[in-house]
């Protein structure tokens, strides 16, 4: 009886230490982590006190479709070279162009017309490449650059270059490359590589491209 | 021989033509004729400056949407300059009144806001209510690899920079201020710390202040006119969605950023929101092309699946940069027409689109003046990319800036 007594008490104190109020129960795929999002979040085996987020998320912004989407937000949103961030600005990060081993793993990826969507067998290599390299080199930070061709609107072609980085990195993520290993920065329009007018500059400059650090 | 001339003549001549940008009118918008006089009574100048002085004048009544300078007009105004000062006599036909108390100092860029004053003063006279003469405009310009925030004269003189980053700034805009005020800061987005980030900083000089140090890309920052909530679009979520965050224009930030829309693997951009600050229009790509929508900015908690949007721009494939007039009966935004972007319009009282430019050139990122009536524009119908600034009263727009460097993203002061 005793035992028993004993049992329930620590049942209920291991509920009541690692639950907050609001507390809501959600099976989670393939992880062991749980994710925590403004006031609604789960209890977690991991008893450490999970870091307040610094923004609100639409409550039902759930994308139980894209689990690396979970990984993507939970990672520290602090941004390289803020205060509190482990990794420097984006000064130390270098072009993978200058060295011959990573510029044959950090490719420049290339995006339809008006899409973020990662296509090809050239690209799909570039990021498993890409994952494989990080996952091997967990001190590696990388920038991912989203870039568009002259043709959209200027002000929302800098929602289109994120949009790529993004894509870019969300994909990196779910190949299990750590996400707060990575930053995406978009430049919109504004850092053609390409000058002319053709379809063929215009391809060159829709284009995902790599900065690298290692720590 | 002569066939060869002739044709080269007519192509020159139909080149000429496609180099102006015209505003299609509504043909119920009349302008009254203003005759106006300027007298050089010892003024103090020589003649040369009271010239200008006049010109100035004449440019502000010629353009502020309500009259136009003419040898005959049943409203006048006469001017004089005597020893430093303007006395000015304006008539509706009916009444006179008089203008005294503008000192002039002989510096042209001073002076020339002393005649903006002089103008706003008439304009206030005959229709009771304010004009854009001492009206600013923020805007980057852009120079190789730097891009900087400049303020401008509503007419595009005294231009002066406001940022000394060496790096890339964009979409600036100004904070609205308090009632009866001026504006006396602005945000604007900086790539000078890597990731676009939005910064405050004051009108007067000085180093700009992150706003939020919310980690990802910050872009396109709005303020409300209330001044308590800005608008701007951020990735943190890992998709370029739209964010609001309570702000206090003198003490920051006062409550976390919230997301208040998103929309699958869409991008969102260029919030605008309505002059009560209750809706917010913008740009997104949901639906397969970037279109205007517009929303109800929801309360803290509302779900996604409950959100709104109504589709603004349905006359054409492509539009963006959406700006909302200060009254709140029309929406300006850019569109593709016929392979070029040109100004567009929605009117709510209306429910109807307008297309507002046309002729050659991508015209994008419209910006309000305070009036409801002018909007400036960056257009590239001369090359490099140029402010102008068209009123929906007059057929012709005027173009504001000229030079080295792109000039883009206009921001009319509030």
């Amino acid at each position: 009886m005793k035992k028993i007594s004993v049992f329930s008490l620590l049942i209920v104190g291991l509920l009541f230490t690692s639950c907050e109020p609001g507390y809501r129960s959600r099976q989670v795929r393939n992880r062991e982590e749980f994710l925590h999002r403004g006031n609604d979040y789960m209890c977690s085996t991991d008893t450490r006190a999970m870091p307040e987020p610094d923004f609100i998320a639409l409550p039902d912004m759930n994308r139980n479709d894209e689990i690396a989407m979970n990984d993507v937000v939970r990672s520290s949103t602090i941004s390289p070279g803020d205060p509190g961030s482990r990794v420097p600005g984006i000064e130390s990060f270098r072009d993978p162009k200058d060295d011959p081993q990573l510029s044959a793993i950090f490719r420049t990826l290339h995006f339809p017309y008006n899409s973020s969507l990662i296509k090809g067998s050239e690209n799909m290599d570039t990021i498993r490449a890409v994952a494989d390299y990080m996952k091997a080199n967990p001190n590696v930070y990388v920038f991912i650059e989203g870039h568009t061709d002259e043709r959209g609107a200027e002000a929302f072609n800098l929602s289109l270059g994120a949009r790529r980085s993004n894509a870019v990195r969300s994909l990196l993520v779910k190949h299990g490359v750590n996400a707060d290993n990575s930053f995406t920065v978009s430049y919109g329009k504004e850092r053609p590589v390409a000058f002319g007018h053709t379809e063929e500059d215009w391809y060159q400059n829709r284009r995902a491209a790599f900065k690298v650090y290692t720590k | 021989m002569f066939r060869l001339i002739l044709l080269m003549s007519l192509c020159l001549v139909s080149l000429r033509a496609e180099e102006e940008i015209v505003v299609m009118l509504s043909t119920e918008n009349q302008l009254i004729p203003i005759t106006v006089g300027f007298a050089d009574e010892k003024s103090g100048f020589d003649a040369g400056y009271v010239k200008k002085l006049e010109d100035v004048l004449r440019f502000d009544l010629n353009y502020n949407g309500m009259t136009t300078v003419s040898n005959q007009g049943v409203y006048s105004v006469k001017v004089r300059v005597n020893e430093h000062k303007l006395y000015a006599r304006v008539s509706n036909g009916k009444q006179e009144k008089s203008i005294e108390g503008l000192v002039l100092s002989g510096y042209l860029n001073e002076d020339r806001r002393v005649i903006h004053r002089l103008a706003n003063a008439i304009h206030f006279e005959l229709f009771g209510t304010q004009g854009i003469a001492e009206s600013r405009f923020l805007f980057t310009k852009k120079m190789g690899k730097n891009s900087e925030v400049w303020e401008a004269d509503y007419d595009g003189q005294n231009a002066r920079q406001l940022t000394q980053e060496g790096g890339y700034c964009v979409t600036p805009c100004y904070i609205p201020p308090k009632s009866g005020k001026m504006p006396g800061s602005y945000l604007y987005v900086s790539y000078k710390n890597g990731q676009p980030k939005i910064f405050a900083a004051p009108l007067k000089g000085g180093n700009g202040q992150r706003v939020s140090y919310l980690g990802g890309n910050q872009l396109m920052p709005t303020m409300s006119r209330q001044r308590d909530v800005l608008a701007f679009i951020s990735d943190v979520m890992g998709n370029p969605d739209l964010f609001i965050l309570p702000f206090n224009p003198e003490s920051g930030a006062t409550d976390k950023p919230r997301q208040i829309y998103s929309a699958g693997l869409a991008a969102q951009g260029t919030p605008s929101f309505n002059p009560d600050g209750s809706k917010v229009a913008f740009v997104s790509n949901k639906d397969g092309s970037p279109r205007v929508y517009v929303m109800d900015v929801p309360a803290l908690g509302t779900r996604l699946k409950d959100i709104k949007t109504q589709l603004i721009s349905k006359s054409n494939q492509e539009s963006t940069a959406p700006a909302w007039s200060p009254d709140g009966t029309k929406m300006a935004y850019c569109s593709m027409t016929k392979g070029t972007r040109q100004i567009w319009m929605y009117d709510f009282v209306k429910k109807e689109e307008r297309q507002l430019t046309q002729g050659p050139g991508n015209k994008e990122n419209p910006s309000w003046a305070s009036n409801s009536l002018h909007i400036v524009f960056n257009s590239t119908a001369v090359g490099d990319s140029e402010i102008y600034l068209l009123n929906l009263k007059q057929p012709n727009t005027l173009k504001l800036t000229s030079g080295p460097g792109d000039k883009r993203f206009p921001n009319f002061m509030p």
